[in-house]
């Protein structure tokens, strides 16, 4: 094991508490990773604050980034409509998500502050797979999104789209 | 986190005016606090069925899930896509990829740019690959006319003209008429072509008349007129049975074989080069061939001088050419390049042993000089046939010589009846038969060569195919003379050279094409091939003829013709 598999950094959540975590897998976050570029290796001796995400939500995340800390580096991503149009999640990550509704969109948010692409996309495909197949109504309860459309208004909606109901 | 503005990139949703936001969140609707970025995120992962479901939550998953970029990608991966992995070349994964920057987009790229409403034209694809849309009829003449009405289609317009009511144009969008203009009396409209490039908000029209004379016309479409631009007197040479328009350039072709070249520019013409006599060129050794043989400058026009019915700049005569052995239908038609104009003839021939095969004559004309480079021709070699001769695959006028070449010879499907109708929009040909089939054939034109593939028979009409029009891209439109059978074809690609089993390509033919479903009448088909349903339609159409058809990226025009001879447009409107 070379030196760098050994350093860590310090993150700080947002209530305050510090967490240890080795260096590559913080560097699983892009915003982390192009910040100590920036600053140098100065900045590992201080502890870094990560405003936007608290403690257990900051936890859950460093759980992915470890188990996926040898993951090969994604190629440099140029464009968000790249992802492969596909809802498949292995195992893993499925288990990983297992979690209340509002932890998950925590994730999302989090891994979107903090740039970690793979975990975003595991996170919106494991909402997308909650919407899958679903009438509105369903759809509707499961996330608790209030209907603001008359029923005239969604009739009209899906009489709209009836062209694409049959394939 | 409040969301951001809202997205206007989808058209449709101006139909319902968007509230205040009174936000009524609920306080366990966590998805709902992601931003719009994020959620269309998630919808980007989803089918299309789900996501027109996603559209009837609320306001904002409407506009969320109509959002141009994820139908843009829909687009990407259900039409280009296909197309891009069809054409050879190296291919990465990476580049297959949707991505908004790296894709290919092939010669979709008129759509990229613009604010393009990528759900309406996912929408408007759909529709076309499984011939779905709403028909309606535009009522044109309450008699038939003879000869029959001619029709063309372009930016949305229809223009028709016939001995009655004269030139007419029809706004496709509006249903409605827009603008007329009588032609005099006693003249016989035979033939009529649109050039859409003279610039936005214009067409130009030219129209051949029975007694020999033609003329060009403007439709200014914003200013709903037409204005007479260049009128030809009558000629000796007969009835004219086609024409072609790309301004300032007019082909026409009489009912005699007589095709003439004329240019609106006030280019001096020179003397013809050819030292070969053109009547001699005309009577060919192999019996097999057609050609247009170049005449002398002898047609030079006498009569352009003399009458001229305005003071706009009156054309003069480019080329004249005189064939004996072409039959109609013929297609015109005139391709610019930057250095070139090509003006083609695709026409039937008879064979001696096999019926008729197509043949396609080109001639070059330099820009600059506006005079013929060269002449070449070729034929399309019909079933059975053994060439005993070299086939002349070029014909300089400047030399006059043969080039020998001996071609493969390959076996064509039988293209033994005599084609109804020829729709050429380079590199395609496409021929109608009265047999219930169509045949396509490929060009090939390059600086040194002119070459027609052998023809590929199409099946899928149950019944005489009256006309077809296909565009350059290899997408067609076909209809019957009877019965509501209507046929959209994909024929891009698929010409490998190598010869798989007939069987294996006249099955891959067939997907090609779709019948099209018109909605909400009571004759509609809905099984593609149910002989069943083909009866009914002749119960109700019983009587109708069908006889010219054109199409836009939009619609499809049928020409329709009742028993009682009645004259209707039929719009199958795809939108």
């Amino acid at each position: 094991m070379s030196s760098t598999d050994d350093q860590t950094i310090t993150l700080v959540s947002n209530d305050n508490v510090s967490i240890p975590v080795a260096l590559k897998v913080a560097e699983r976050s892009m915003l982390i990773k192009n910040m100590l570029e920036d600053i140098g290796e100065s900045a590992m001796e201080s502890p870094i604050p990560i405003p936007n995400v608290n403690e257990q939500v900051l936890k859950k995340v460093i759980e992915w980034c470890e188990h996926h800390k040898d993951d090969p580096a994604t190629a440099a991503d140029d464009d968000s409509d790249s992802r492969k149009k596909t809802t498949d999640i292995e195992e893993w990550d499925q288990k990983f998500m297992q979690v209340d509704q509002e932890m998950l969109f925590e994730i999302i948010l989090a891994s979107n502050y903090l740039d970690i692409k793979p975990l975003l996309d595991v996170g919106c495909k494991t909402v997308a797979n909650m919407i899958k197949g679903k009438s509105p109504e369903e759809i509707r309860k499961t996330f608790n999104i209030t209907n603001d459309f008359t029923p005239e208004e969604e009739e009209q909606i899906r009489r709209e789209n009836e062209w694409a109901e049959d394939r | 986190m409040p969301p951001k503005h809202r997205r206007s990139s989808v058209g449709d949703h101006a139909l319902l005016p968007s509230p205040k936001r009174t936000r009524t969140k609920h306080p366990l609707d966590h998805v709902s606090s992601l931003s719009d970025e994020l959620l269309i995120r998630i919808l980007h992962n989803l089918p299309i069925q789900t996501l027109i479901q996603c559209q009837r939550l609320s306001h904002r998953f409407y506009t969320l899930a109509g959002d141009s970029q994820i139908w843009k990608n829909l687009y990407y991966n259900r039409f280009v896509l296909p197309r891009a992995l069809r054409i050879p070349g190296p291919k990465t994964d990476a580049a297959l990829h949707f991505s908004s920057r790296s894709s290919k987009w092939l010669d979709e790229n008129t759509l990229l740019g613009k604010k393009t409403k990528w759900k309406g034209q996912y929408k408007l694809r759909h529709n076309w690959s499984i011939g779905a849309c709403e028909v309606q009829e535009i009522h044109v003449a309450d008699r038939p006319s003879v000869p029959s009405m001619l029709v063309k289609l372009a930016e949305g317009i229809v223009l028709t003209v016939d001995r009655g009511d004269g030139l007419r144009a029809w706004d496709l969008k509006e249903r409605e008429l827009i603008a007329s203009c009588a032609l005099e009396e006693g003249v016989v409209p035979t033939c009529l072509a649109v050039d859409e490039g003279i610039g936005s908000g214009r067409l130009g029209i030219a129209v051949g008349f029975m007694d020999g004379g033609w003329g060009t016309w403007r439709l200014n479409v914003k200013e709903k007129e037409f204005v007479e631009v260049y009128r030809h007197p009558e000629s000796s040479n007969g009835m004219l049975s086609a024409v072609a328009y790309a301004n300032p350039y007019i082909l026409t072709i009489t009912d005699s074989q007589l095709l003439s070249l004329y240019t609106f520019t006030p280019t001096i013409p020179t003397p013809s080069t050819d030292d070969t006599d053109g009547y001699e060129q005309e009577t060919p050794k192999s019996k097999s061939q057609t050609m247009f043989g170049i005449l002398k400058a002898k047609f030079t026009s006498s009569t352009d001088s003399e009458i001229a019915p305005h003071s706009g700049p009156e054309p003069h005569l480019l080329a004249s050419l005189k064939s004996h052995t072409s039959w109609p239908p013929l297609s015109l038609s005139i391709r610019t390049t930057t250095s070139t104009i090509i003006a083609s003839i695709a026409y039937s021939l008879p064979t001696y042993y096999s019926g008729y095969t197509i043949g396609l004559q080109e001639l070059h004309l330099s820009t600059t000089t506006g005079t013929i480079t060269f002449s070449r021709l070729s034929s399309a070699l019909p079933q059975g046939f053994s060439s005993i001769l070299p086939s002349p695959v070029a014909l300089s006028p400047s030399s006059g010589t043969l080039s020998p070449t001996l071609r493969n010879i390959r076996n064509d499907i039988g293209s033994s009846t005599r084609p109804t109708t020829l729709s050429y929009s380079h590199p395609y040909i496409l021929a109608t038969h009265p047999d219930n089939t169509l045949t396509l054939y490929l060009c090939t034109s390059t600086a040194s060569t002119l070459h027609i593939s052998p023809g590929t028979k199409l099946w899928g009409h149950t019944s005489s195919v009256s006309s077809a029009e296909i565009t350059a891209r290899g997408k067609a439109v076909s209809v019957s003379t009877r019965g509501n059978e209507l046929r959209v074809w994909e024929l891009e690609g698929g010409f490998s050279t190598s010869t798989p089993s007939k069987n294996r390509r006249l099955n891959r033919r067939d997907e090609r094409s779709v019948k099209v479903r018109p909605e909400g009448k009571d004759s509609e088909v809905t099984t593609v091939e149910g002989r069943r349903g083909l009866l009914d339609e002749y119960s109700e159409e019983v009587g109708a003829q069908k006889s010219w058809v054109g199409f836009d990226d939009e619609m499809v025009i049928v020409l329709k013709e009742s028993e009682q001879g009645t004259q209707a447009l039929m719009v199958y409107d795809f939108t």
